[in-house]
């Protein structure tokens, strides 16, 4: 009898668990720069359980950035794209790909930096005319950033693409460009040892603090066939925003495992998010779209329809 | 004696490429991390090759290598035949084939991705384009050599197309066939691996680019070493099974 | 295409339609910054050869006097050439930056080793009679060399200069897409990431032309090359 009543309490559970699996919706997201706090909110959401109270089971992709993680969901290969540039956005839906903005990523450039060797002679933005100033590549955030710094100082530096955070610490370090750039936690071993010292911040341009400059996307035909399932999306990662900056010590512990450095070097990164810069409500959309108009992502200016059929915020 | 010298002179070159490397890398010539020592390097392949990551690395790099040269040889085999036996198709498609076999394949990639999305699919698929062109080529050359008198005799017999590839085409194929899987499977790695490089989660060249992501460089000359090593086996060990095999014949 | 795209069956934003694609063509054409890609691209090339004819022809003049040398070396060389030397960029990438010298570097290399291989070859099948006589004639090593081997040799030398150009041409095109630097690869990696999919589809048309151009070139300059040889 006992054995019994064991066999059916087993198969009663194990058939829970298999309905639960089940009833998990499996959602996809392509998330671009892998290792960034900002762009690490989705795993330490399902770390966390954010997305399973939800009944979400969520599978990451990372991409290098840029078109790759918008080519994903327009494609329908993922469901969701985070960490989009606003003005790549804006393009790609100008030109009829099927995506919406579902919530801001990035508000501000307050996670960007520009660095010199210790024994340069560069030692604020003022000092840059004619030096050569790295950037990622035309049109990115750290080139319109880059550009927007040496206007409020009043320079001209030398504008130089350098590539990806490690080809340009490469160029500064062997001296092919006087100012690199980065972002967290990149680098910051190097600021702490004392190789490298930080000139600038994206935050030193306040009129760039009002400027969503990322966003989180997510394919049109999936948001349509499935909008309850869009907002539990959001709400999980609304939730994990909130719990990271609430629980900084197991935020951080998580951020410094997964990427692999120290939790002090981890703990000076998060000075470079507060927690305005993740908001999730759309800012600065005229900006963005007149910058879009000058990198030529968008011919003219998107309509308010055509805005307010792209933009889904909460 | 040849031998002799000839093994001496091989130890000579690899002592002397070490002692330059060091040399370069105590010198202060470039940034010091960007030119680790032999020491270092080798420690970090130690490392590496003690993950279970990297065995999992391993095994999705070979299965999209495997698929990708299953479809190519699948594809290339069965187009090559189908050109070759069409004097038309021969006249034809050969300058578009060839002019496409010269043209650096990576630059399909955002085309694959948009067609079978960002997954291991695109990979394979590279994979599999890269591969195409000289099995393609090698196969339809090879059936254009067969002679015609081979094949008029089949004829006199009343054979059937299917029968003619089957007993004709086929075995006298084989061996150019076999070469241009030989081409295929060298340049079949490379697309494989560049694709994992471009966008991928998984894989050798996902693996290697993520080290120079994170500035381990120690780290990404252990997994070139590695990734050189196992394509340099691979391709021996194919050319020592497909040269047997045509022994056999 | 005109009919999978029309139907439905492949979306515009995957697959352009064949007209819109042609003009975005022609409009490339008549682009100056296309051209300056085509330079880019172009210049890279020879520079890279320039440096591997000269390194290459040098080494293979070595090993073809010293005979030990080259049965230890060439299957080292075999090796390499086989090997996947366009992974290497992260490592030129890490020593010169994302500049034109990486890409030049990674140029040369590539093209260097088939010219090393070729040239032993042509150099070794110079008949051992040209050589005697110009011995006879009482001719120094440096005038056999310039007048007797290389001019022997010219047709094979070449086979290894075209093959290095062309192995040169195709990694270089590949590293700018790779990296998103550089000429005409970058051109088609700049129009994939600004979404512009029939320009990207026109941008490798073009990629492909020119490739096939040069191949077919280089082909009737070694046809040429052998002519002259025979005759």
């Amino acid at each position: 009898m006992k054995k019994l009543i064991l066999k059916m309490c087993t198969g009663v559970c194990v058939t829970a668990i298999s309905l639960s699996a089940m009833a998990m919706e499996k959602v996809s997201v392509a998330i671009g720069q892998k290792g960034l706090w900002d762009t690490m909110v989705t795993l330490q959401g399902i770390e966390q359980g954010f997305f399973k109270k939800e009944g979400l089971d969520v599978e990451v992709t990372w991409t290098k950035g840029g078109s790759a993680t918008l080519q994903a969901v327009m494609t329908g290969s993922t469901q969701y794209a985070l960490a989009n540039g606003t003005l790549g956005v804006l393009g790609a839906y100008a030109k009829g790909a099927p995506i919406r903005i579902v919530m801001a990523e990035m508000t501000g450039a307050p996670d960007l930096f520009w660095y010199v060797k210790n024994g340069s002679s560069v030692k604020s933005m003022k000092d840059t005319g004619g030096k050569t100033f790295g950037f990622s590549r035309p049109g990115s955030s750290t080139h319109l950033v880059g550009l927007a710094l040496a206007d409020q100082a009043g320079v001209s530096p030398k504008m130089t693409p350098s590539g990806g955070i490690s080809g340009t610490r490469t160029q500064v370090m062997s001296d092919q460009i006087d100012v690199g750039w980065s972002v967290p936690p990149f680098n910051l071993d190097m600021v702490a040892k004392g190789d490298i010292r930080i000139i600038a911040r994206g935050s030193d341009v306040p009129s760039l603090n009002g400027q969503t400059i990322r966003v989180n996307v997510v394919n049109a035909d999936y948001m349509k066939a499935n909008p309850e399932s869009v907002k539990k999306f959001v709400r999980a990662y609304k939730n994990t925003i909130d719990w990271m900056y609430s629980n900084t010590d197991a935020s951080v512990a998580f951020y410094a495992k997964f990427n692999k450095i120290d939790e002090a070097v981890a703990r000076d990164s998060l000075k470079f998010y507060p927690k305005s810069s993740l908001e999730m409500s759309v800012a600065g959309i005229d900006e963005s779209m007149a910058q879009a108009i000058k990198n030529k992502n968008l011919e003219v200016p998107l309509s308010k329809a055509q805005l307010a059929e792209l933009i889904k915020t909460p | 004696m040849i031998r002799i010298q000839i093994t001496l002179i091989r130890l000579a070159l690899l002592v002397f490429t070490i002692a330059c490397w060091e040399l370069i890398s105590y010198s202060g010539l470039f940034y010091k991390e960007v030119f680790p020592s032999i020491t270092t390097i080798l420690w970090e392949l130690t490392i590496l090759l003690r993950t279970s990551e990297f065995y999992g690395h391993t095994w999705v790099t070979l299965f999209e290598v495997g698929a990708g040269l299953f479809f190519a040889i699948s594809l290339g085999g069965v187009t090559g035949i189908i050109i070759g036996s069409s004097q038309v198709l021969h006249r034809g498609l050969d300058p578009i084939l060839v002019a496409l076999a010269t043209t650096p394949k990576i630059i399909f990639f955002p085309i694959i991705m948009l067609l079978v999305g960002i997954g291991v699919e695109s990979k394979i698929a590279m994979g599999a384009l890269s591969a195409y062109f000289p099995i393609c080529l090698s196969t339809a050359a090879g059936i254009r050599s067969v002679p015609q008198v081979f094949i008029d005799s089949a004829k006199s017999f009343d054979v059937s197309r299917l029968q003619l590839i089957r007993f004709i085409y086929f075995p006298a194929v084989l061996p150019e066939l076999l070469t241009g899987v030989r081409l295929g499977l060298g340049v079949c790695i490379i697309g494989v691996l560049l694709g994992e490089i471009k966008i991928s989660n998984q894989g050798l060249g996902f693996m290697a680019i993520e080290y120079y992501n994170m500035f381990n460089v120690p780290a990404l000359y252990a997994s070139l070493i590695v990734i050189f090593g196992m394509a340099v086996v691979i391709n021996l060990a194919i050319d020592y099974i497909l040269s047997k095999a045509v022994i056999n014949r | 295409m005109q009919v999978v795209v029309s139907t439905g069956l492949v979306s515009e934003l995957i697959v352009p339609k064949p007209v819109p694609m042609v003009m975005a063509l022609v409009d490339m054409l008549q682009d100056q910054e296309v051209w300056n890609f085509f330079v880019i691209t172009f210049a890279s090339t020879l520079v890279a050869n320039l440096i591997a004819i000269g390194f290459g022809l040098s080494v293979a003049l070595l090993l073809h006097y010293k005979q030990v040398w080259a049965k230890a070396t060439t299957p080292i060389f075999g090796a390499l050439f086989a090997a996947p030397m366009i992974l290497l960029y992260p490592i030129f990438l890490v020593l010169f930056g994302r500049t034109q010298t990486t890409i030049i570097a990674m140029g040369a290399l590539t093209g260097f080793i088939p010219i090393v291989l070729n040239t032993v070859v042509a150099l070794d099948a110079v008949p051992k009679t040209l050589r005697a006589v110009a011995k006879s004639y009482g001719c120094s090593t440096r005038q056999e060399i310039f007048y007797v081997v290389i001019p022997g040799a010219a047709a094979g030398m070449f086979v290894g200069i075209r093959l290095g150009l062309i192995y040169s041409l195709v990694n270089i095109i590949g590293i700018e897409f790779l990296i998103n630097f550089g000429g005409l690869g970058y051109l088609v990696s700049h129009m994939y990431d600004l979404f512009e999919i029939t320009k990207m589809y026109a941008a490798i048309i073009l990629v492909i032309t020119v490739s096939a151009m040069f191949y077919v070139t280089l082909n009737l300059i070694q046809a040429r090359i052998n002519r002259i040889s025979l005759g």
